[in-house]
């Protein structure tokens, strides 16, 4: 099964998913995945004629998607991207200074919020809704969810006829229609899907009682969809050719020189600052030859030097060690340097700004040795 | 009826504008002669004739003649199913090929035959009037009225709502969407 149905499976049973994974290991393609099949605008959606009705092709209730999803005969998923700016009222509902055309000056009106619009949506009958909320550890999260945190927990929604139970969460909320404070819930078909990237400098880490109301998911590198996307079988650590022959012999360079990177940063770093596979995967650019392979690394390296370099700030020897340059190794371009700043002993790795397509495979050759 | 036979293969939207309108009661655009003025016409022909080709089961030859001199074309027609007030009704309808005059259009020929004027929808918001042809997957063809509100706004197959909203984005006449094939018009 593949990880978006997967992720549907999750999101029935525990209604709130957080998606986690290094940059480059495909969140952004299966938050999309998953919105399609959610809506059902993907190949299972099959348009059925109702001889007669109003509207005589409605939405089909898709039985390959999981209990509550696929039962809803109408689905509708709302997205967003959380950014620091972002604000209770974006969510839910508050007070805002209303400037829309035509309405006198000092007017405030009441907005309705994404989360809340989401919920809404789901409140009708025979209705679904997915909120996706792209970067949710790039914003004030906790406060932007404010008092709606604990209610948004599966066990305290509303029941799915939408009436309240022993253990639905109500939290107070302006209602937008008359401006009056209301108790309000969560419904049942409400279905949250959250992604973040955990290693980016701008970004906090999360509320841990606010992370206990997700089922996680979490991503990582592969090289496996690396060679299936290049059409490269894993060849023996250490049986590189010395010289590349084909543009499968540079992917495949590419592939285990990203693989050793990846090591040597989850120790240095942490497993949450490794480089996703789809840093090479650009474009979904597949090389044809030779020359076209070596063209389409060079540029690729240049994300993932620069990667590095950001998440080794300041860190000079880590660097080198994840650059295997600290070893002397022959055809690999970055050396580390022991030097002196006045008395104090300095590091600096020596190397070129840019890598150009006659450099690219040697380097590879170079990062894929491992430490023995 | 089970949902394998009514699930929607083929689907065409046709904008009725105000001409189109008169044809419906066999009125034409300027004068009173009918002709091709009571028919839909559908182009490009070399995109929608395969598709009627696909949808209208039988085909006859015919003889046209045009300035004293006959010719052979190929006539496609089908039973076409629709709702009135006073229940299901069809008809056989037929398409007919463009004529020298009016090249590359494709014809549902004679459309003021089968009463259908007073069911044409007008959209609540100035947006399109529009025909809605669809067959089903047992073949069966069923004709509808509707309005570009209608398709946008109300709940429609996901899938129809974006061939939709393709086809206004356009702005071309009709359009169709074939999804055993795969093929849609305009192309996007």
């Amino acid at each position: 099964m593949s990880d978006a149905n997967d992720i549907l499976d999750l999101l029935e049973n525990r209604r709130n998913v957080l998606l986690a994974g290094p940059p480059g290991t495909g969140k952004s393609m299966l938050l999309s995945e998953v919105a399609s099949l959610f809506e059902a605008k993907g190949h299972s959606s099959t348009p059925t004629h109702q001889p007669g009705a109003p509207v005589p092709i409605p939405p089909t209730p898709t039985t390959t998607l999981p209990g509550a999803i696929g039962t809803s005969a109408h689905r509708k998923v709302f997205r967003c991207v959380l950014h620091q700016s972002s604000k209770y009222r974006d969510f839910l509902t508050g007070v805002m200074p209303d400037v829309r055309v035509g309405t006198p000056p000092g007017t405030f009106r009441i907005t309705e919020g994404i989360l809340y619009r989401a919920s809404e949506y789901a409140k009708q009958p025979d209705s679904a809704a997915l909120l996706i909320i792209d970067e949710i550890n790039r914003g004030p999260t906790v406060q932007v969810f404010g008092g709606a945190i604990v209610a948004i927990e599966s066990d305290k929604r509303l029941a799915p006829d939408g009436k309240r139970t022993a253990a639905t969460q109500f939290f107070d909320l302006i209602n937008p229609v008359d401006g009056d404070l209301i108790e309000y819930a969560f419904p049942s078909r409400l279905y949250i899907l959250a992604a973040m990237n955990q290693a980016d400098v701008s970004v906090e880490p999360l509320d841990v009682a606010f992370l206990r109301r997700w089922a996680p998911f979490n991503l990582e590198p592969k090289s496996s969809v690396l060679r299936a996307h290049f059409g490269v079988s894993a060849t023996p650590m250490g049986s590189l050719p010395p010289s590349p022959s084909s543009a499968d012999d540079v992917s495949e360079a590419a592939i285990q020189a990203l693989d050793a990177i990846n090591q040597r940063i989850a120790l240095g770093r942490g497993p949450e600052f490794r480089i996703g596979h789809g840093v090479l995967m650009t474009n979904n650019a597949k090389p044809s030859n030779l020359a076209d392979a070596l063209a389409h690394f060079a540029t690729a390296w240049r994300t993932v030097k620069n990667h590095i370099d950001e998440a080794f700030f300041g860190d000079v020897r880590g660097s080198a060690i994840v650059l295997n340059a600290d070893r002397g190794l022959a055809g690999n371009p970055y050396s580390l340097e022991e030097t002196s700043f006045g008395d104090a002993p300095r590091a600096m790795i020596n190397g070129p700004v840019s890598i150009d397509a006659s450099q690219v495979y040697d380097l590879f050759v170079a990062l894929s040795q491992k430490a023995v | 009826m089970s949902s394998s036979t009514t699930r929607v293969d083929r689907l065409v939207l046709f904008n009725i504008e105000d001409g189109d309108r008169r044809k419906f009661i066999a009125k034409s655009n300027d004068t009173a002669s009918g002709g091709g003025a009571r028919d839909l016409r559908f182009r490009p022909e070399t995109e929608f004739l395969p598709l009627f080709r696909r949808m209208f089961p039988t085909k006859t030859t015919k003889m046209r003649s045009k300035g004293g001199v006959s010719s052979q074309i190929e006539v496609l027609s089908g039973t076409v199913n629709w709702y009135s007030v006073s229940g299901t009704e069809s008809a056989n309808m037929e398409v007919w090929p463009s004529t020298d005059s009016r090249p590359n259009e494709s014809r549902l020929a004679k459309i003021y035959k089968y009463g259908l004027h007073g069911l044409i929808q007008n959209d609540p918001n100035g947006g399109r009037s529009i025909f809605l042809l669809l067959q089903q997957a047992n073949g069966d063809l069923w004709l509808y009225f509707t309005t570009e509100t209608s398709l946008l706004t109300q709940n429609w197959d996901p899938k129809i709502k974006k061939f939709a909203q393709d086809w206004f984005d356009d702005g071309c006449k009709s359009a169709f969407l074939d999804l055993v094939t795969k093929e849609q018009y305009p192309h996007v």
